[in-house]
């Protein structure tokens, strides 16, 4: 409430020259007054709040800590901007920019601008497409010059190895022992019932 | 000359051992016991037993989840990265940078290297299988190679030895083809490894299914480990709670007060005196100041890994050896043998979906060879053993299919199938043609000379792979699992990680190198007892033999001294 009474005021006394739905914009809490958790070193803070958002809709908060939550969204930058090669950073910048041009064509909203079912249609579209992906044949050493994921897969794939490997996901979402001190070779599922974190 | 008398008698030990690995540490703590005064020489740094900076590290402590930068990896190891594996944030600081220590590749070679004190006694797989006495007599029967100057009653008594030092958990199975052993309790196959077990047992007779024997201590031993199943092996353990060179034999090699360490001396050649004919003791190159000094010994040990030991030998030359130490054969650097791998297969089961483990066990099974026993193939000699195991699938399944949001957490939060797959072992044949010659033109960061490998895998091997891919598979489908599939995924020598015979014991000087006893042909102060001693490479996991040859050598090599004979 303070925000939207400080926002008014704000208009007001610049004379009323921010545009209606700008206004709408930054009182729904949308475009440039929302910003990502971290400080971005890598993405803009467009791009930021965009890798924020896909990572939290593919692991969202439920009754445990999602993505965002688990810090997976700067995790993500640090992989696409010190792990990638050129190339690779290439492909997931650009598929940045065409996930909020998809979202254009469909809503006319950039893609932080959606609610979150929006966001969830158009992510649910790449997810569907990536069965069908060509994987190369492996090779023991993993040199695969001609692996080229999508950048969903990348996006998808960087956002399950943050949170699961993340302090949160083991230990909030996961099953977690760091000095397991035994080995039980046959227990019952359910005196356990969640997946080992590594 | 009085100065340079004390500068010499400060030099000089009763013997020297060449590297610090899984064979130097043996060699050290042997030698040392025995009372000899042992310089022990090491071409990397120092690493004490508890120096494992990653050893206790979760993935989220590590920079970029582990992972290591790809134009890191491009420009310092290219090679190293080959294993798909080693080179991660928590492992990277004990393998060498290619950039510094490069080769040459006529043919492709997997060479994995860590230069430091443990050398790879840290990241070794500890895999501890003893040789059988078919394997002892397999080159003098199919007339490959040349025959073994020792059988398995000579290491026997040896195995024993440092089986009880070492600390192996394993299953006795009575096996002619896989010797029983002195083991510690074996750690438990999981339900779906004992279900496959006992399906194997029933519908393939002579083929079984067992613990991997590890260096893993299942229980506290000689005041090290246990082990906590923590699977972080590979980063050093501070519990001690595997067999490395740090952790038990250098430690035991310091207890006597005999042994002086040195890291960061470079052996460059071993001196050799034409009068004697015995070695004076070897030229070294100090990593860190560049200085060249000299040390003297009654006896030398070369146990730097059978390729800087070779490497050694060519670099000693002297007008008795023109070639290198000891090459009156022309054998030197020639019949490299590893062990080819990536051939195998994999299934799955619905079958106990109500049942899960705890604790991440350091070992999988072991499926013993089985093949060319009693009955002979024609398309292959020799056979492989299959290493694997069963688990269930964690979070890092189906990542295409799995629906994102809610979904996904149910999905991956809670344990996945089960599944079971096992990869071949096979033993590669010596053939003088698969060798490396010394490269003078090219040169590591020091100025020394480099390697130029030419090795191939050969006819045997490649008709071998398909068989450890099908009779895998015919295994996995006789257990009633599903979605069974085969995979060869390729393989290069050296990425076995066991590198062997390029230094080959034999009866006859004419043809290999070493002796019945490691003893350099023609310089008998010398010993070899790595890797490079191989003359044949059997299909089990080499270390525990080097480890019994170097036991077996420095008892040879101290009585010969009590005896007055070197």
């Amino acid at each position: 409430m303070e925000r939207r009474e400080a926002l008014r005021r704000t208009s007001m006394m610049m004379g009323g020259v921010i545009s209606a739905p700008t206004l709408a914009a930054l009182l729904n809490g949308c475009g440039p007054s929302r910003t990502a958790g971290w400080q971005p070193s890598l993405f803009t803070p467009e791009q930021a709040l965009m890798v924020e958002d896909i990572a939290d809709r593919i692991i969202p908060t439920t009754d445990t800590p999602g993505a965002k939550a688990a810090g997976v969204p700067k995790f993500i930058e640090s992989i696409v901007q010190e792990v990638y090669l050129q190339k690779e950073r290439d492909r997931f910048l650009a598929g940045l920019t065409e996930v909020n041009t998809k979202s254009q064509e469909k809503f006319s909203d950039d893609f932080t601008s959606l609610e979150k079912e929006q966001q969830n249609e158009i992510l649910n579209e790449y997810n569907a497409g990536l069965a069908a992906e060509k994987l190369p044949a492996g090779h023991y050493d993993n040199t695969v010059n001609d692996y080229n994921p999508s950048f969903f897969r990348m996006i998808k794939e960087l956002t399950i190895e943050g949170y699961y490997e993340s302090e949160i996901g083991a230990k909030e979402e996961l099953a977690f022992l760091r000095i397991p001190g035994s080995y039980k070779a046959c227990m019952p599922l359910e005196e356990q019932g969640k997946t080992w974190a590594i | 000359m009085n100065l340079n008398l004390k500068a010499k008698k400060q030099n000089t030990y009763d013997a020297i051992v060449v590297g610090t690995g899984i064979s130097g540490g043996w060699a050290a703590k042997e030698l040392c016991e025995k009372g000899l005064k042992t310089l022990v020489l090491e071409r990397g740094r120092d690493v004490k037993h508890g120096d494992y900076p990653t050893a206790t590290k979760q993935t989220w402590e590590l920079p970029y989840g582990d992972e290591v930068p790809q134009e890191e990896i491009n420009k310092h190891y290219p090679v190293q990265s080959r294993t798909g594996y080693t080179i991660k944030q928590s492992s990277k600081h004990w393998f060498v940078k290619d950039s510094e220590h490069p080769y040459t590749e006529v043919k492709r070679m997997d060479w994995m290297r860590g230069y430091h004190v443990g050398g790879r006694s840290i990241m070794w797989g500890r895999h501890s299988y003893r040789w059988s006495e078919m394997d002892f007599e397999a080159n003098a029967k199919d007339g490959i190679g040349v025959d073994w100057p020792i059988r398995y009653k000579d290491i026997e008594p040896w195995y024993d030895y440092v089986e009880q030092f070492v600390g192996i958990q394993g299953q006795n199975e009575g096996l002619a083809q896989l010797p029983d052993g002195k083991f510690l309790p074996p750690m438990e196959l999981n339900c779906v490894e004992k279900h496959v077990k006992q399906k194997v047992a029933e519908n393939f007779g002579g083929r079984m299914i067992t613990v991997g024997r590890t260096a893993n201590l299942s229980q506290s031993h000689l005041g090290r480990g246990p082990c906590q199943y923590r699977n972080k092996c590979i980063r050093g353990c501070p519990y001690a709670g595997y067999f490395s060179s740090n952790s038990a034999t250098l430690p035991a090699a310091a207890e006597t007060g005999n042994m002086t360490l040195r890291p960061n001396s470079i052996v460059t050649e071993v001196m050799y005196d034409a009068d004697s004919k015995k070695a004076t003791g070897v030229r070294i190159l100090d990593a860190e100041t560049r200085e060249v000094m000299e040390f003297n010994s009654r006896i030398v040990f070369l146990c730097a890994s059978a390729f800087p030991s070779t490497q050694i030998l060519m670099q000693s030359t002297s007008d008795r050896f023109p070639t290198g130490m000891g090459n009156d054969s022309d054998q030197l650097g020639r019949n490299i043998m590893d062990h080819h791998l990536a051939a195998g297969a994999g299934g799955e089961t619905d079958m106990f979906a109500d049942k899960y483990y705890s604790g991440r066990r350091p070992t999988g099974v072991y499926i013993p060879r089985f093949r060319n026993l009693k009955e002979k193939r024609t398309d292959y000699i020799r056979g492989f053993g299959y290493q694997g195991g069963a688990d269930r699938e964690g979070w890092q399944r189906n990542i295409a299919e799995t629906a994102i949001g809610r979904d996904l957490k149910e999905n991956l939060g809670t344990p996945g199938k089960w599944k079971f797959g096992v990869m071949g072992f096979g033993e590669t044949l010596p053939d003088p043609t698969n060798r490396f010659t010394l490269n003078n033109d090219l040169r590591d960061m020091y100025g020394q000379p480099t390697l130029t490998f030419d090795a191939e895998l050969k006819e045997n091997e490649l008709a071998m792979r398909k068989d450890m891919a099908e009779a895998a598979a015919e295994m996995l489908e006789a257990a009633g699992l599903k979605n069974v599939n085969t995979y060869d995924r390729g393989s290069y020598p050296g990425i076995g990680i066991h590198e062997m015979g390029t230094a080959r014991m034999g009866r006859d000087p004419k043809t290999s190198v070493l002796n019945k006893n490691n003893q350099v042909h023609g310089v008998k102060n010398v010993f070899v007892t790595d890797g490079a001693a191989m003359t044949s490479a059997a299909c089990q996991n080499p270390s525990l033999t080097y480890m019994a040859l170097t036991a077996r050598a420095a008892d040879f090599a101290v009585r010969e001294i009590n005896r007055g004979n070197l």
